[in-house]
């Protein structure tokens, strides 16, 4: 075989690898094309959650391919931001990576009288990253409560403070756990702490970066670091540990095949809340966003983005809704 | 600029030079006047500033606003006149009201207008009447004792739709089964149910005869759908007295009894045929009259014969090991006589409390604070219920009234204790100081101690102010009494430009590129501190015994140009011995021998890296206004002071630096404010983690940094909100002491000091 002939297979190899990669994740047939309808512009504001930046960009910027006069302004600073600017109606979407807790849904309907509509609008799998270096194989949910958090509600007996308590040895046997967060506008903080954490609450000693870009920056850099965020923002400097829901059971990897099986135990829907008055139309720049993200392209983006796309039959049950 | 042109034309005439006189009189006045204005508008912002402040945060230390809206007999609501209440709820606008009697009737009523409505009846036996009723906390089903000894479990639905902006409603109660709970058939006279009807389910009842019955049953899901039920009457061992009190955890982990002669017990549920007593508590002198948990299902509220009102938790003891136990956190007012209602917030950790005299009081179970308090006018409190808002409470008494209050409680979070004294959070081995404002669910205990943030801001400020003091001051002092004045020129501006370099910048410097590059060196930049003073003194040294005719071929004051490329040379040298230092000195790593001699951990963002960042913006301040003090003392003192024959060292140490000191303390108060409002920096490199040691290896959060991070995701006029106004109030009060301090220091040391 020619030099010229290895690099040529070598590189059909590579090619296969990658379109096999992208075979993995598809997005249900089942789920329709969107239908462009006439008469949509103006200009809408999405303020809400930084793990969904990205998403709602890409979103806007395929939605503008059909409509060039809209405008989408998004803002992306933590899902605790999206009730407030829901409530002042200074945005018109409010991406969230959790729940609105009853106490912001009690805002919202002193000021409009009834609740706020949320859709589901992709999945995601909470990863827990750690540094490329790092050997370690996997991580149960009680560990990772006894290394973020104080209260340890997830019944691990010790403190988990060196990376030698998890069996890692060598160089790593005496090396103090650096631990990376988020802020507590975050979802994914709020998330984190109620599956992982148990509730619980997180040691002082985490450290609270502005954003999921800034987590995954602090654990590259950091050799010894550990810290959280969606999967979407995975990069070649960390790597997404594997995760077991109790002590002794299987390690799963955050891949769309144990998240729709509810094998990962860190996975979540991403939402999308909007203000939507009952038995009344909604905006129709409003609602053909919407229509937009749960059509057949905008599900395609969640891929592109790093998340997964949803089943025909939930995105169903979400367009319901906006009607 | 007018003055001058004046001097220029000396023969100017008379009535020109007297109109000239007036245009500068009033444009003196003018001067004046806005110089005044200006002075007043700067002492009127700040002072509205103040208000402002004050006028956001007083709404925290106000009470809870409790107000009456109804009181009426029962009868009047339909419920029969031998009937006896049960239990009532309402849905979570306050429009429907729900009564359940004694006869198995469960009535609604129209709240705002006191009118009976829909009326259900649930298909009880023959003969037999209700002894005792539970809400599930979401209000969405109801489990009730019978005489006979059996339960019947029914779904409430309030049927709520809006058409425009009117409610409607139609109400529906359904029955979904009954189980015998004793087999002896007695009344049941306390029930806790948790789980749901045909599904898993924990019943737990006190019988007539202070007996304690247990009900549990486990629905295995197979692979064919439909489960099968294992059904288990677990009986429970001999209780030490009679039980007077129940509660049960929703989530089926485990039951609380408590007994007259005031003991707790807990039973495990991990196995529900079989549970096991895990803890047994004297959780009071008297007996248990109320048990109940708070949102979160953590804290058990525990309240008894006499009026004691405390909260229980478990949790691991001081030093964070051991096993889990009920521990008593809150000792909150209690009652004068026993308690007899708990009803528990569905939002915080507020809970309404009634009395045996017909007391109401409201609570909040984490800072202990009591946030309304009053007698009733009716009879004795039978039982409470919150609506599902906690925006209003139904409280029933001994003689069937019904007494609607709404309630008002905006901050219930908030008050000196939250802020300034240690608290024990839920599941806490002991008080604390913690700073945690918020999460994304609603039973999250909001941790709001401004204790951390304070101490962060003073440990971000002294570090900063130990690496910027000492060089700010110093080379002030060299620049002005040894550097050639050209030199000085040109020095000067370069440093001030130093200071207008965006603190955003320099954040993104310390915490993105700096803070992982320092890691690996930091035995090299320790030797540093040591070596470049020791080699800038050598450099001294031998240019002193250079040849006369090398050195004075430099201006004054240039060799310090010579001794860089010397200072970078052992910076350089320093950090590339590091790893030789760090392999000599501590035992090949660092971090290691830090964290085995001083018990210190090493973290990438910390005060070392931030204090030389933020030293590096407050340097350009302190250098800018010490080098003005400095120059600025009268020329006569040099001059007298080389004349009687010191050297200029002697001169700038003796008389110089005295002379300067006020100017110099303002400088340092100036870089002192400086540091302490400092936020971007501080935002970015320090990892704001809200630890409290004086490690300089380790982070910190301060008040500027929490401000600007947290006021984004504060909902307005919120309890975290206006406690980051108090917190941005502590800032300006610390800054404004400071100031106000240094000044009057400043005016004392002048007088000292200049009069020599």
């Amino acid at each position: 075989m020619s030099k010229f002939q290895k690099i040529f297979f070598m590189l059909m190899f590579a090619f296969a690898s990658l379109a096999l990669a992208q075979e993995a994740i598809k997005v249900d047939p089942a789920i329709a094309k969107y239908k462009k309808t006439s008469g949509i512009s103006g200009s809408v504001n999405s303020i809400g959650s930084d793990t969904m930046n990205n998403l709602m960009t890409l979103w806007a910027e395929a939605f503008a391919k059909f409509y060039p006069n809209v405008k989408v302004q998004v803002e992306g600073k933590g899902s605790s931001t999206a009730p407030p600017a829901l409530i002042a109606g200074t945005a018109q979407f409010g991406p969230m990576s959790r729940e609105m807790k009853q106490e912001e849904i009690d805002k919202f309907e002193k000021t409009y009288g009834y609740k706020p509509t949320a859709i589901r609008t992709s999945i995601d799998a909470l990863a827990v990253y750690v540094n490329k270096d790092n050997p370690i194989t996997g991580l149960t949910l009680p560990q990772i409560d006894a290394i973020f958090s104080k209260t340890r509600r997830g019944g691990y007996a010790q403190d988990l403070t060196i990376w030698g308590q998890l069996d890692l040895s060598g160089t790593w046997a005496n090396k103090p756990i650096s631990l990376y967060g988020r802020n507590s506008a975050s979802g994914t903080y709020g998330y984190f702490k109620e599956h992982a954490l148990y509730k619980g609450d997180y040691k002082d000693t985490v450290k609270e970066q502005p954003g999921s870009a800034s987590v995954v920056q602090g654990v590259t850099e950091d050799r010894y670091g550990i810290g959280y965020s969606g999967i979407g923002y995975i990069t070649s400097g960390v790597r997404a540990v594997p995760l077991a829901a109790k002590e002794g059971a299987q390690y799963f990897a955050a891949t769309m095949e144990n998240v729709i099986h509810g094998k990962y135990p860190l996975a979540r829907f991403l939402y999308l809340y909007i203000n939507k008055a009952p038995n009344k139309p909604l905006d129709p720049l409003v609602r053909e966003f919407c229509k937009f993200v749960l059509s057949q392209e905008g599900q395609q983006v969640v891929i592109k983005d790093g998340y997964m796309p949803m089943p025909a039959k939930v995105v169903m049950e979400e367009l319901k809704k906006l009607e | 600029m007018y003055i001058e042109t004046e001097e220029l034309v000396p023969q100017a005439p008379v009535r020109q030079k007297k109109s000239r006189d007036r245009i500068r009189k009033a444009v003196d006045h003018l001067a004046t006047g806005v110089v005044t204005t200006g002075g007043l508008l700067v002492i009127a912002s700040i002072i509205g500033l103040f208000v402002l402040f004050v006028f956001v945060i007083a709404p925290l230390w106000r009470d809870a606003k409790v107000t009456a809206i109804a009181q009426m007999p029962g009868i009047q609501l339909g419920i029969a006149p031998d009937a006896r209440l049960l239990a009532i709820d309402c849905d979570e606008y306050q429009q429907i009201g729900l009564l359940l009697t004694t006869d198995g009737v469960v009535q609604f009523y129209d709240i705002p207008t006191a009118q009976p409505k829909e009326r259900f009846r649930l298909p009880l036996p023959a003969g037999a009447t209700l002894t005792n009723a539970q809400l599930s906390p979401n209000g969405q089903s109801l489990a009730a004792g019978m005489c006979t000894g059996a339960i019947v479990f029914a779904e409430l639905n309030y049927h709520h739709t809006l058409d425009g902006s009117q409610r409607a409603y139609s109400p529906a109660v359904t029955m979904v089964e009954s189980l015998q709970l004793d087999s002896l058939g007695q009344p049941l006279e306390h029930l806790a149910v948790a789980g749901s009807p045909n599904a898993n389910l924990i019943a737990v009842a006190i019988t007539a005869d202070r007996r304690l019955v247990l009900y549990t049953r486990t629905v295995e899901t197979s692979l064919f759908g439909a489960g099968e039920a294992l059904v288990s009457q677990p009986v429970v061992a001999q209780l030490a007295a009679s039980p007077t009190a129940l509660a049960i955890e929703q989530s089926l982990g485990s039951f609380y009894v408590g007994l007259e002669n005031g003991a707790l017990l807990k039973y495990d549920l991990q196995e529900p045929s079989s549970p096991r007593l895990v803890e047994n508590v004297q959780a009071a002198n008297a007996a248990i009259t109320t048990l109940g948990f708070l949102i979160g299902e953590r804290s058990l509220v525990v309240g008894d014969a006499q009026g004691g009102v405390n909260v229980w938790f478990e949790s691991f003891d001081e030093n964070g090991l051991g096993p889990r136990q009920l521990r008593k956190a809150h000792t909150l007012a209690g009652h004068r006589t026993a308690v007899r209602a708990f009803a528990p917030s569905q939002r915080n950790r507020t809970f309404l409390t009634g009395s045996e005299d017909g007391e109401i009081i409201l609570h909040f179970a984490t800072n202990q604070r009591v946030l309304y308090r009053s007698k009733l006018p009716g009879a004795s409190v039978r039982f409470i219920e919150l609506a599902p808002k906690a925006d209003g409470a139904l409280v029933v008494d001994a003689q069937q009234q019904i007494l609607h209050l709404s309630i008002d409680n905006p901050h219930p979070e908030a008050n000196w204790r939250a802020f300034f004294g240690k608290i024990w959070y839920e599941g806490y081995g002991k008080p604390d100081y913690v700073w945690q404002s918020s999460s994304g669910t609603d039973d999250f205990e909001a941790k709001l101690s401004l204790i951390p943030l304070i101490f962060g801001t003073l440990k971000g400020t002294f570090y900063a102010l130990l690496f910027a003091l000492p060089i700010g001051v110093l080379s002030a002092l060299y620049v002005s009494q040894f550097m050639h004045p050209k030199l000085r020129g040109m020095v000067k501006p370069t440093m001030e430009i130093m200071a207008a370099l965006p603190s955003v910048v320099l954040g993104f410097i310390a915490g993105l590129w700096l803070a992982p590059r320092v890691q690996p060196v930091v035995p090299g930049i320790l030797m540093m501190l040591v070596a470049i003073p020791l080699v800038a003194l050598l450099f001294g040294w031998l240019w002193q015994k250079m040849p006369k005719q090398w050195t004075q071929r430099l201006t004054s004051g240039a060799e310090i140009f010579l001794l860089v490329p010397v200072i970078v040379l052992a910076g350089w040298m320093c950090i590339s011995a590091s790893a030789t230092i760090e392999h000599v000195l501590f035992g090949g790593d660092f971090r290691q021998w830090l964290l085995d001699t001083f018990r210190l951990s090493y973290d990438q963002r910390n005060a070392f890296v931030v204090g030389l960042v933020m030293g590096f913006a407050v340097v350009p301040i302190i250098f800018t206004i010490s080098e003005d003090a400095l120059s600025s003392v009268p020329a006569s003192l040099t001059a007298a002071s080389l004349a009687l024959g010191a050297t200029r060292w002697q001169t700038a140490v003796h008389v110089i630096l005295p002379s300067a000191s006020p100017g110099i303390f303002s400088a340092a108060m100036v870089g002192f404010g400086r540091a302490v409002g400092e936020t971007m920096i501080v935002l970015m490199a320090t990892g704001n983690t809200p630890v409290m040691d004086w490690n300089i290896f380790n982070g910190f959060r301060t008040l500027s940094a929490t401000i600007a991070v947290e006021i984004p995701e504060a909902p307005v006029a919120g309890t975290l909100y206006r406690t980051l106004f108090l917190a941005a109030l502590l800032l300006f009060i610390m800054t404004f002491i400071v100031n106000t301090a240094a000044e009057v220091i400043r005016q004392r040391m002048r007088l000292k000091y200049q009069r020599q």
